[in-house]
């Protein structure tokens, strides 16, 4: 028998429950891939990138295994760098994997992923691990990277060196969880622990030595950074350069809603043709009624118009995840945190609203690796300040509608618009932060400790996966919320019936056209009509459905009801200057209701939800009245 | 179809419309209140579904987004 049979062979088995299996938890730094290799294990599509603190809370999967048929219970946990959290989210890994998280028995296994490509760092919380005496198999993950760039791996000889299992694993490739699933299907387990013993403190002289077991283990496997890694990381003197990290910043960032534009048009208006189309069809073959008129006011009209606006979605995520998997977001944090800085915030805010361009609700929920809580409530204030998704459709529709497709220079100028509306919404965030920072949420300023992971290029099935995962959810959007509440909004828009003799279309009299009326008094000061009126109303479940909202009730204030293209009806309908104004209300736009619930929960107070609703009304409100008049006063009519 | 059919077809998709929207703008909590309000009667006309309903509010209560993700077993095979 070798070494690595004996390490595995554990004294007793005893058995367990065949339905609900061992337990086993996925521990590591963060970034060591523990998420990839979650997915890889249980089939799922967790999201995965190339910076650390992507997972901030336990994700529970399964998988059965292929010689005992055993199924497997896996968590997720939180990175963390060693057994003593010094945020929310490795406090969650931490009491988790000592069994004192209060739904959670402690694992029946751990198994403690490691970067191979950088070892140094990653042993010492297999030390703390195994120093608790859990019954634990260690991954060696990104093994073929190692090996490409030169580093000597000798497992064997690390297994020895540690006293565990170590298994080589390549998460990011099909089969290349086998070997882990192999050595977790044949292990022995030992009867469940309800109780795991909480280590003492590390003291300065523990950590010292924690160190030093280190590097002599890596001594003894003679594990070496090679010359070729060394010098790749000079690239980081461009990259990091105080005067061409930003200009690169700024060109990166440009290209990319440059190309949301160029690149999107030719899908656009395949997609938007085909919804054409289908109006016509069933205009042509189902008889008048009021099914008709649902399916083409409601359902085309209302749906139908926001899902013209996936390929400039794709787009957009196809940049923002390229950037990620590539290793260039951490180094973009790591050069806005002196900005980050002179405005109070903590440098790890950088990542938290990074995720809010996606949704403000992942990025709150990433708030959790900041340490200090006043820090984490400001940045949680300012996350739905960086523009989401769901306004992503909003934009290009009325940039598409009002903004001719012209160049300024070499660039784009809708393309430049955008880009404005973004900054737009960063800047007026390091305001917010500023004014929290100085006045109610005072805090010491923290220094950024950030790990940069390596440059590599972005992995395609990641990428894949990625763009899969924001195409289904917008999808499932549109399929689910958008058209049931477009079918809700069109029997608003068409009860109850016009009086006899009225001349103006039927929305005019139903119950949607009466609120929207009644709203206009509180919004016609920043320009907006009654259509646009009923439209917020929605827009308060997702943004996107505003869009949705507009195309059902221009679709019902027609005198056809074919539906048609809804960018051509509004350029038609409105002035520039309302135009303007609905673009700057949406920069601030009020929470979504989902967004607020979340803050409620992570704030476990009503509280900040309602100011931050009431802030975001006054500056929403604030910017569209100064927006309109000055358009006006510009002549933009 | 007959006009009154269409109106009564019509009606039940705005009504679903309705409750659907309502559901999905709730908070999970609130869902679960609701939940126990329309228990007695759910749970004589559709258990099954009652059942799916809560524990799948109550995960989406424990966890956050991540959470709701494909809770299904994976299957490795043999080499």
């Amino acid at each position: 028998m070798n070494a690595s049979a004996d390490i595995r062979a554990e004294p007793r088995l005893v058995g367990l429950s065949a339905v609900s299996g061992p337990s086993l938890s996925l521990v590591g730094v963060p970034n060591c891939g523990k998420t990839a290799l979650f997915n890889r294990l249980t089939g799922s599509r967790q999201k995965v990138a190339n910076y650390p603190g992507v997972t901030v809370e336990r994700k529970e999967g399964r998988f059965a295994g292929p010689s005992t048929g055993r199924v497997y219970r896996l968590i997720d946990l939180p990175g963390a760098y060693s057994l003593e959290p010094t945020s929310l989210d490795e406090a969650v890994a931490r009491d988790v994997i000592l069994g004192r998280h209060a739904s959670e028995p402690p694992p029946d296994l751990l198994v403690c992923v490691v970067d191979a490509t950088n070892l140094r760092l990653n042993l010492r919380l297999v030390l703390e691990l195994k120093r608790i005496g859990r019954p634990m198999i260690v991954a060696l993950n990104m093994s073929d990277v190692a090996k490409q760039r030169g580093f000597r791996l000798d497992r064997a000889a690390l297994e020895r060196a540690l006293g565990v299992p170590v298994v080589e694993t390549v998460a990011v490739k099909p089969g290349g969880e086998r070997a882990l699933v192999e050595a977790i299907d044949q292990y022995r387990f030992t009867e469940h622990q309800t109780h795991v013993e909480t280590p003492p403190p590390a003291t300065a002289a523990d950590i010292e030595a924690t160190q030093r077991e280190v590097r002599r283990i890596l001594d003894e496997i003679g594990y070496r950074v090679p010359p070729r890694v060394a010098l790749l990381s000079k690239l980081d003197s461009v990259v990091l350069n105080p005067i061409a990290g930003p200009i690169l910043l700024a060109i990166v960032l440009f290209l990319m809603f440059q190309a949301v534009f160029s690149w999107a048009r030719v899908p656009m208006d395949f997609i938007q043709d085909q919804i054409n189309a289908l109006g016509k069809v069933i205009g042509a073959t189902m008889p008048a009624g009021p099914l008709r008129n649902l399916v083409l006011n409601g359902v085309i009209a209302g749906a139908g118009s926001v899902l013209v606006f996936v390929p400039q979605i794709l787009i957009l995520f196809f940049f923002i995840l390229s950037l990620e998997d590539s290793g260039y977001l951490p180094r973009a944090a790591y050069m806005l945190d002196r900005l980050m800085g002179k405005v109070g915030l903590s440098g790890r805010a950088f990542i938290p609203l990074l995720s809010s361009f996606a949704c403000a609700i992942p990025g709150v929920l990433a708030t959790r690796t900041i340490p200090s809580s006043r820090d984490r409530l400001a940045t949680i204030m300012i996350a739905p300040l960086m523009t989401c998704s769901a306004r992503l459709p909003v934009y290009a529709l009325l940039i598409g509608a009002f903004i001719p497709q012209r160049s300024v220079g070499i660039f784009n100028l809708r393309g430049l618009v955008l880009f404005t509306l973004y900054m737009a919404g960063v800047l007026s965030a390091m305001g917010v932060a500023f004014a929290l920072k100085r006045t109610v949420m005072r805090g010491e300023e923290r220094p950024l400790l950030l790990e940069l992971p390596e440059y590599r290029f972005p992995n395609v099935r990641n990428l894949a996966l990625g763009l899969w995962e924001r195409l289904r959810i917008f999808l499932g959007r549109v399929g689910t919320i958008i058209l049931a509440l477009m079918v809700v909004l069109w029997f608003l828009a068409s009860f109850p019936a016009p009086p006899g003799g009225a001349t103006g279309p039927a929305i005019q009299y139903s119950i949607a056209g009466m609120l929207g009326r009644g709203l206009q008094f509180i919004f016609a000061p920043i320009g907006f009509n009654w259509q646009i009126s009923i439209a917020l109303v929605p827009g308060l479940a997702a943004r996107e459905v505003a869009v949705s909202a507009l195309g059902t009730v221009y679709a019902m204030s027609d005198t056809g009801d074919v539906a048609g293209a809804l960018a051509p009806v509004i350029a038609r309908s409105w002035s520039l200057a309302t135009a303007l104004s609905l673009l700057a209300w949406y920069v601030f736009a009020p929470q979504c209701l989902s967004t607020l619930a979340v803050v409620k929960r992570e704030t476990n107070s009503w509280r900040y939800p309602l100011i931050m609703a009431g802030y975001l009304f006054v500056l929403a409100y604030a910017a569209s009245f100064i927006t309109y008049h000055v358009a006006l006063a510009l002549g933009a009519t | 179809m007959a006009p009154l059919l269409e109106n009564i077809l019509v009606g039940l998709i705005v009504a679903t419309c309705a409750v659907f929207s309502a559901w999905r703008l709730m908070s999970p909590r609130l869902r679960l209140r609701t939940l126990e309000l329309f228990a007695p009667a759910l749970g004589k006309v559709a258990p099954g579904m009652l059942t799916r309903l809560r524990t799948r509010t109550i995960g989406q209560l424990s966890g956050g987004c991540g959470s709701c993700s494909h809770n299904k077993t994976a299957i490795h095979h043999r080499r």
